[in-house]
């Protein structure tokens, strides 16, 4: 600031120049400097949480019964690692579409575990058919219409022994035992090998020949699972029956592969781009309270005066007498004014007294004097009406009087 | 920083290539990341492309005092010291009660250079108002985000009583010059002086006729008068909780303030010293010793800071005051209020040192209400009202006969009637000399 370029004011103009660096606001790096510490609290708050969440999930026992990805004792990771290592590759298609895109490609064995029952018979059908090779995990009584239908549960082996092969299939020779679980009878008319068998016509294991592969059925699913593949010969029968081929399409159907029926539901019907629009309508009703609400400076202080109505005490006291029906005392104070502007009117001395005022009055009106006496004096109200009809007779009196001294008439209604 | 409503308009019209792109791409959320990453790049820019509002220097031009419902211009001068043109607004942070027209201007300020801001203020409350700081946003080139920074640039104005009761100066000005010498028809009293002789003219008083003079002229003389000049008026106002009370909108100490200003001009005109004290428990603010228009300007300033104080008037210490003042016989004028005996017992108790002493007025303001009320009797509500009216007047009444009785004068009067009614009674004393 300049001194030469101030403007020549008068001297009842005060002139302020403020200095330098007078900036109350903060600097964005003052900010940041203050803010550094709760900065730090919320990135190692951040930091617990995400190692925690990490450090805990290795022991979930959730995730899909079977998954080759799941590492819980009811996944099947083990397994499909060891294929992989095995150099067979493990393909996890997406769904329906995409594994029966896979399965049509030659050299593909299919392992299907779908308790549930998500697919429809065409589908498993089609599926089946698309395959090389399939291996059914614990197929449910359904499945085994549709795709074998010469083989039929034949319920849980009895004990819980392990079931050796005794059969001629190079996998189950392999492995000479199994763990026991649900067996399966066929039609000795159908073209099928029995491996594992519970007792004389029930076996755990059954192969059909299709037509360019085979349909093998694995009563005991869990033989995959990390929890049991381990356990008797397992593993090596799973790694025998999977590993035939150099692909492995591992196919775990899910909610998502159900066939809709019926009309589109609303989450079809919507635009894509319903969401994204919502949210930034969200995002602008944000930036929009931002803008309103962001303060134009700090508030301006000020001491107000307090307000003190003088008429307040006045009204408190007439409320008063109402509340407790202080009747006498208010028409008193009426009186006690009435008297007084009587006497004046009636030039009366100030120190006349009560009934001197009265008996100059009633003469002045001509009125018997115990009537007066009565307005003035005498009647104790009994009533709220006797209040208001004494109060009336009161300002009558008062104009009476004032008419009957001065016989003018009055410029003034009191 | 902060963002303006551009900015939300910019942000909401991301719809479009949300809905557009979106549909065409298949993937509306990255259209959307990716608009509201434009969005705040472009803002980003903007805020660093906006000039710094704390290279502003900031200076102000204020009169230094106003009468109250006056309307004054109050300059805000603000330097650009930075090298980029300032375009924002600025809010000149006035306290409501200084009355800005507007708080808010739009200004263009290019590099190295000053503009003025100039706000209209028109107070609404006596005293001191205060601005302390102007707070500026500068906007960025696009006008999307702003640069907000709040400058310290304190000022002030003093708003003095208005002097509404200056209407009545004239008519009572003319009244005091009829005392005057100038006309021979007067009250003769024992405070009155002699001033000269002059020719008898046709409606003298024949009582003024100087016999002895008329003998030496051989033509009738007659003597004059004049009312006594060089008495001293002393003025004490009550600031305590009492003068709070509003009476028709108006605190008492304002009506106060209008009737001390009245008679302190009248009197200073009719040649008498006025002194201002204001008191409660201490004093609020004292002129003493001026005369003339400094008188007023000086009583003006002084009252412009005074507020009621909600605490009880010590009247003991009024005599002790008046002393400080004074030891001669002056008129003492006590502006406070006679409500009701128990609230004056302390006003009561020092008069008799002050009557001894001084010739002394209470001047107190009546609620006009209490006299409405007191006559409007319709319903049974307004019959209660009108006899806790009566009773407001009876005690006034009361104390202001105990005030009587105790040798000093009272002027009651509403907020209106109780200057002119001082003034009146000040000139009837005078008149009768008895300062």
């Amino acid at each position: 600031m300049t001194a030469t370029k101030l403007p020549t004011r008068a001297d009842a103009y005060a002139f302020v120049n403020a200095g330098e660096n007078d900036v109350t606001t903060p600097r964005a790096r003052t900010v940041a400097r203050r803010a550094v510490f709760w900065l730090g609290v919320a990135v190692v708050a951040v930091i617990v949480v995400v190692a925690t969440l990490l450090l805990t999930r290795g022991g979930s026992t959730d995730g899909a019964e079977l998954d080759p990805a799941n590492p819980a004792p009811t996944g099947a990771k083990a397994t499909a690692e060891v294929l992989r290592a095995q150099g067979v590759d493990v393909i996890l298609p997406d769904g329906y579409d995409d594994a029966l895109a896979e399965a049509r490609r030659s050299g593909t064995t299919l392992a299907l575990y779908d308790p549930a029952g998500y697919l429809t018979d065409e589908r498993l059908t089609e599926l089946v058919d698309a395959a090389g090779s399939t291996v059914l995990f614990g197929p449910t009584f359904g499945q085994l219409q549709s795709v074998a239908s010469g083989v039929f549960a034949a319920g849980a082996s009895d004990n819980d022994d392990a079931l050796s092969a005794e059969c001629d299939l190079p996998a189950a020779e392999r492995a000479e035992t199994l763990s026991p679980g649900p067996t399966f009878r066929f039609d000795p008319t159908t073209d099928a090998t029995g491996c594992f068998p519970a007792d004389s016509d029930r076996f755990a294991v059954v192969q059909l020949s299709t037509g360019d592969g085979d349909l093998t059925l694995v009563g005991p699913a869990d033989v995959v699972s990390n929890d049991s593949v381990i356990r008797h010969g397992n593993a090596a029968f799973a790694l025998g029956v999977l590993g035939e081929t150099d692909r492995l399409l591992w196919y775990l159907p899910t909610l998502a592969d159900v066939e809709s029926t019926g009309p589109p539901d609303i989450a079809q019907l919507t635009p894509i781009w319903l969401v994204p629009t919502t949210s930034l309508l969200g995002i602008t009703v944000l930036v929009a309270m931002f803008w309103r609400g962001r303060r134009f400076g700090p508030l301006v202080a000020e001491d107000l005066p307090v307000t003190v109505p003088a008429g307040e005490t006045l009204e408190g006291r007439a409320r008063l007498y109402q509340r407790i029906s202080a009747r006498t005392r208010a028409v008193d104070a009426l009186r006690i004014g009435a008297l007084g502007r009587l006497g004046r009117t009636l030039g009366l001395p100030r120190t006349a007294t009560v009934y001197e005022v009265t008996d100059a009055c009633a003469a002045a009106l001509g009125r018997p004097r115990e009537d007066i006496r009565g307005i003035l004096v005498d009647t104790i109200p009994e009533s709220e009406r006797d209040v208001v009809s004494l109060s009336d007779a009161l300002a009558e009196l008062e104009r009476d009087t004032a008419a009957a001294v001065d016989p003018r008439p009055p410029s003034r209604p009191s | 920083m902060t963002v303006s409503g551009r900015f939300v308009a910019l942000v909401a019209f991301g719809v479009v290539p949300v809905i557009v792109l979106g549909s065409i791409t298949g993937e509306p959320g990255v259209v959307l990341g990716l608009w509201l990453v434009f969005c705040v790049l472009l803002g980003v820019l903007d805020l660093s492309l906006a000039a710094s509002p704390r290279q502003l220097g900031t200076a102000r031009s204020i009169p230094a005092r106003t009468r109250l419902g006056e309307t004054v211009t109050s300059e805000l001068y603000l330097t650009n010291r930075g090298s980029r043109t300032l375009r924002g607004v600025v809010r000149d942070a006035w306290q409501p009660s200084a009355g800005p027209a507007t708080n808010r201007s739009r200004v263009t300020i290019p590099a190295r250079e000053r503009r003025v801001v100039p706000v209209e203020l028109t107070p609404f409350r006596r005293g001191e108002r205060r601005v302390e700081h102007v707070t500026v946003r500068s906007s960025g080139p696009l006008g999307l985000c702003s640069r907000q920074a709040t400058l310290r640039s304190p000022g002030q104005l003093r708003v003095l009583p208005p002097f509404h009761a200056r209407k009545h100066l004239p008519s009572r000005l003319a009244r005091l010059r009829e005392l005057d010498g100038a006309t021979s028809v007067m009250v003769r009293g024992q405070g009155t002086e002699f001033d000269s002789l002059r020719e008898y003219v046709r409606g003298d008083d024949v009582r003024s006729i100087d016999w002895r003079a008329t003998a030496r002229r051989r033509d009738v003389v007659v003597r004059t008068w004049r009312p006594e000049r060089d008495r001293r008026v002393v003025i004490v106002l009550d600031t305590g909780r009492t003068s709070a009370a509003r009476v028709a909108d108006e605190p008492r100490i304002d009506t106060a303030f209008e009737a001390s200003l009245l008679l302190a001009a009248l009197a200073t005109r009719a040649g008498d010293r006025v002194d201002f004290v204001a008191y409660d428990r201490r004093v609020r603010g004292r002129v003493q010793g001026a005369t003339g228009a400094d008188l007023l300007a000086k009583l003006v300033d002084s009252m412009a800071g005074i507020d009621p104080e909600l605490i009880e008037m010590d009247w003991a210490a009024v005599p002790g005051q008046v002393r400080n003042i004074t030891t001669q016989h002056s008129l003492v004028v006590l502006l406070t209020s006679i409500d009701a005996p128990g609230a004056s017992t302390g006003l009561l108790s020092v008069l008799p040192q002050l009557t001894s002493r001084h010739t002394v007025v209470v001047a107190s303001v009546t609620d006009p209400f209490a006299l409405e009320a007191s006559r409007t009797r319709g319903n049974r509500e307004e019959v209660y009202l009108a006899a806790a009216a009566e009773r407001a007047l009876l005690d006034q009444a009361r104390v202001s006969a105990a005030v009587r009785q105790l040798g000093a004068e009272v002027v009651t009067g509403s907020p209106e009637e109780l200057p002119p009614a001082l003034a009146d009674s000040y000139i009837a004393l005078k008149a009768a000399g008895r300062l």
